[in-house]
């Protein structure tokens, strides 16, 4: 299937080549392996999803459509606070794919993390809806390890109620292309939705995101936040938009990304956009790309450190900080080992 | 206090929105043929490289999509367009004695003449497709500095220099409204500034859009050789029709080792003008090209001036406002090329949006892989004055070496209502409170200017806030 991914909601300068991209051949056929950690206080199962806007586009459900992946829907009922962390590991093979649901009640609580592993080539998608009712809080931990000539398609779309709150942390720590889409549909009044984006990639390796907070509810926030590391002959692109729809007065955009760029081969794009109809809203973004602080090398210097590990350490600093933030002990437990291994091995 | 009030209210937008019928001139047919365009041609006189260039410029304009990602430009249709009005003056004066009585009245009007008497080195005024006045001062055409029609100079002794340089910056390919440009150019001038010469006061040049459904196609060619030093002020008017008039105009601008050029606009065309722009400079090493935009007029813009950091050290720095009300869709901004080691860029912009009005920041900054040690800093604000506007801001980083320093920064908001509360409880009305922080707001311009330029532009924002509240 040709496919167009991650057109952003402004497109911009054609030659820049930014306006979405180009899959071509992709094709999926069978549900990926899934082991599941599934709280007591969650069901599976429930409602069918609505259609949602995602951050990859309509050719990524078209895709799902096309091979009849089957919905895989889990429900937390209105006034839940899930015990224990939902935990969806996903295996990957080539033409391996996953559709997911998370449905959220009223005022329910949940902790859900998926990870991704994956063949050591091929081409693998997975979609998450997410329905948060007013009042529901999910904390969504996405990790991506897919195997170094894998191609992954990660497709998010969310809808908020009123004064819910989507906090997602995202890690991209393999495969060799990653198709990362997330729209958030910020619709209830004071709904949230704050996103940590952390990445590495090395290589030949290439990620391209599509990050959308749309604002329709009044004093609706999102704060989107990406910091990464691009070496060898690695090509990463970030299209961050924030939303401010006329009636969302009051509402507050922040977005900013960071990149450090370990190699003269690496090429970076970020466009990080604000989009505004409404007088009453405050929106800012920001960007640092480039190289470490000549001050803070020298000072490490200083101390005994070669360059090479200076800027070792700072691209790993930067991936820690984003695992710091999870809220499940147990997936922060088994990541910093495996990071470690793969260190080694490296 | 009154007095002053007075003043804001005289110089409404008829200061602009006059016109003189156009019976004495000469027009070509509406629409784009391979006809019209031979028909420019022989007007023109045109060498036969010239002749050929604009052939093949309408061929790539035919084969060329619209663009698809700014503002609707779905009510420009180029059938309606006149792309070639010849006043009636029958030639190019160098005094303005000579000029035809309704269009030295248009100028005098504007205040050109006054402004060239008082405060500039040269002048060059353009009505609809061609210059009717230029001059410059003897004491700079003393230095070797050559300020002329485009046209002249294509025929003298810089006519080798001219085909040198024209549309290599922006060759016809580069956009469909390029390749218009490249077909049916009239107009602009031509200014070569030799090494180590440094232009003290500023050329300027006004471009006079009168003909109702014309386009307007002016060609600017600025040189500034090494170690030289030039400040240029481009002004643009015209009245409101209720057709369409089009704008696509194109400078080229080329900075010479360790020269400087400093490039002045401000655009207040009428709100029924596409304006369709395109400029480019390149800078070789050790050069700086500042650009200073001010951008009021126009039903539609797509302006982002492009500075091409081709030596190494140049420097570019882009200071802009743009300013839209009602009916209009404003997309501006600027894209930087840095393709040289040490080469730095700095943007700074403010955009105000109100009554309907939408205005978008759009930029690129491209540091490819020989730029390594560049250094760039975007900042842009927006300033929403009420919720029917809008105010998009869209830039895009692009960059292939790891040994660059690049930093963005936006923010959009509304005014104060602090401030206001501050300036109302000092005696201001809320009227002239919004209108005194919006003009603080598009200091960073108004203080790049010259001073009769930095009111004007400040008279031009308060004029826009005339009615702002309620």
């Amino acid at each position: 299937m040709d496919m167009k991914l991650n057109a952003p909601l402004a497109p911009t300068f054609g030659w820049l080549r930014v306006n979405g991209t180009r899959l071509t051949g992709a094709a999926v056929s069978a549900p990926a392996d899934l082991r599941a950690e599934v709280p007591a206080a969650v069901q599976r199962g429930g409602a069918a999803l609505p259609a949602l806007r995602t951050g990859a586009g309509e050719d990524a459900g078209a895709l799902l459509r096309a091979a009849a992946i089957p919905e895989t829907v889990y429900t937390l009922p209105a006034g839940e606070t899930a015990e224990d962390a939902l935990r969806l590991s996903f295996s990957f093979d080539n033409g391996a794919a996953a559709d997911v649901g998370l449905v959220l009640g009223r005022g329910s609580d949940l902790i859900a993390v998926m990870d991704y592993t994956s063949a050591e080539a091929g081409f693998g998608a997975i979609r998450t809806r997410i329905v948060l009712g007013d009042g529901a809080r999910l904390r969504l931990v996405q990790i991506q390890r897919a195997g170094q000539g894998f191609t992954l398609l990660n497709d998010i779309g969310a809808d908020c109620g009123a004064f819910a709150r989507l906090e997602l942390i995202r890690l991209v720590l393999g495969g060799e292309s990653t198709f990362d889409g997330c729209s958030v549909a910020l619709r209830g009044d004071k709904s949230a939705f704050v996103t940590e984006i952390g990445y590495t990639v090395g290589g030949d390796g290439r990620l391209d995101m599509n990050y959308e907070a749309i604002h329709t509810g009044k004093k609706t926030e999102c704060d989107i936040r990406a910091a990464g590391v691009l070496s060898e002959r690695a090509f990463k692109l970030f299209r961050g938009t924030i939303d401010l729809r006329n009636g969302c007065s009051g509402s507050v955009g922040n977005e900013i990304e960071d990149v450090l760029l370990m190699d003269e081969t690496v090429h970076n794009q970020t466009i990080p956009v604000i989009l505004c109809a409404e007088e009453d809203v405050v929106g800012n973004h920001g960007a640092t790309i480039g190289r470490l602080d000549e001050n803070l090398i020298f000072y490490l210097e200083s101390r005994g450190l070669e360059r090479e590990q200076i800027y070792a350490m700072m691209a790993r600093a930067r991936i820690d900080a984003v695992i710091r933030r999870i809220p499940d002990r147990k997936t922060v437990e088994a990541l910093f080992p495996a990071l470690a291994e793969g260190e080694a091995q490296a | 206090m009154n007095e002053e009030k007075t003043y804001v209210e005289d110089i409404d937008r008829s200061f602009y929105d006059f016109r003189y019928e156009e019976k004495d001139a000469f027009k070509v047919d509406t629409g784009l043929t391979r006809e019209i365009v031979e028909q420019i041609s022989a007007e023109k006189n045109d060498p036969e490289w010239m002749r050929d260039f604009r052939l093949r410029s309408l061929e790539i304009f035919d084969r060329t999509p619209m663009p698809d990602w700014g503002p609707s430009i779905e009510g420009l249709n180029m059938e309606n367009i006149v792309t070639y009005v010849r006043p009636k003056a029958d030639r190019m004066s160098a005094t303005w004695d000579e000029v035809p009585e309704d269009i030295k009245n248009t100028f005098e009007r504007l205040g050109i003449p006054q402004a060239e008497r008082e405060s500039l080195a040269g002048v060059g005024a353009q009505y609809d497709s061609e210059l009717v006045y230029h001059n410059v001062r003897e004491e700079v055409a003393a230095l070797g500095v050559i300020y002329t029609d485009l046209e002249s100079a294509l025929h003298g002794e810089y006519g080798e220099m001219i085909r040198a340089h024209f549309m290599k910056l922006v060759p016809p390919t580069d956009h469909k409204f390029a390749a218009l440009h490249g077909a049916v150019w009239s107009g602009g001038s031509f200014v070569y500034v030799p090494p180590r010469v440094s232009v003290e006061i500023p050329l300027q040049s006004y471009f006079r859009l009168n003909a109702p459904g014309a386009g307007q196609f002016e060609h600017t060619l600025i040189i500034v050789d090494e170690e030289a030093d030039l400040h240029f002020i481009e002004g643009c008017s015209a009245p409101k029709y209720n057709v369409a008039n089009l704008h696509a105009g194109c400078v080229e601008l080329f900075v010479g080792k360790n020269a400087r050029l400093r490039y002045s606009t401000i655009e207040n065309w009428s709100k029924n003008m596409y304006n369709l722009n395109t400029k480019r400079a390149r800078v070789e090493a050790g050069g700086r090209i500042e650009w200073v935009s001010g951008s009021f007029g126009s039903h539609v813009s797509y302006l982002y001036p492009m500075s091409v950091l081709a030596g190494r050290g140049a420097r570019s720095e882009f200071t802009g406002v743009t300013f839209a009300g009602a009916g209009q869709n404003l997309d501006t901004g600027c894209k930087v090329i840095h393709s040289a080691p040490d080469t730095s860029s700095y943007v700074n912009t403010r955009s105000i949006s109100k009554s309907g009005g939408i205005s978008t920041f759009r930029s690129a900054v491209v540091v490819d892989s020989k730029a390594e040690n560049s250094k760039s800093a975007v900042s842009c604000q927006s300033l929403m004055i009420d919720s029917d506007s809008r105010s998009d801001t869209v830039p895009a980083m692009d960059v292939r070496t790891d040994k660059a320093d690049i930093g963005h920064e936006a923010r959009i908001g509304r005014i104060s209502d602090d401030a206001v509360f501050y300036l109302m409880s000092r005696g201001i009305s809320e009227e002239e409170a919004r209108a005194l922080i919006v003009s603080g707001f598009a200091e960073n311009v108004s203080k790049e200017l010259p001073l009769e330029y930095a009111v004007e532009m400040n008279n031009l924002i308060r004029i826009e806030m005339k009615g702002a509240i309620g």
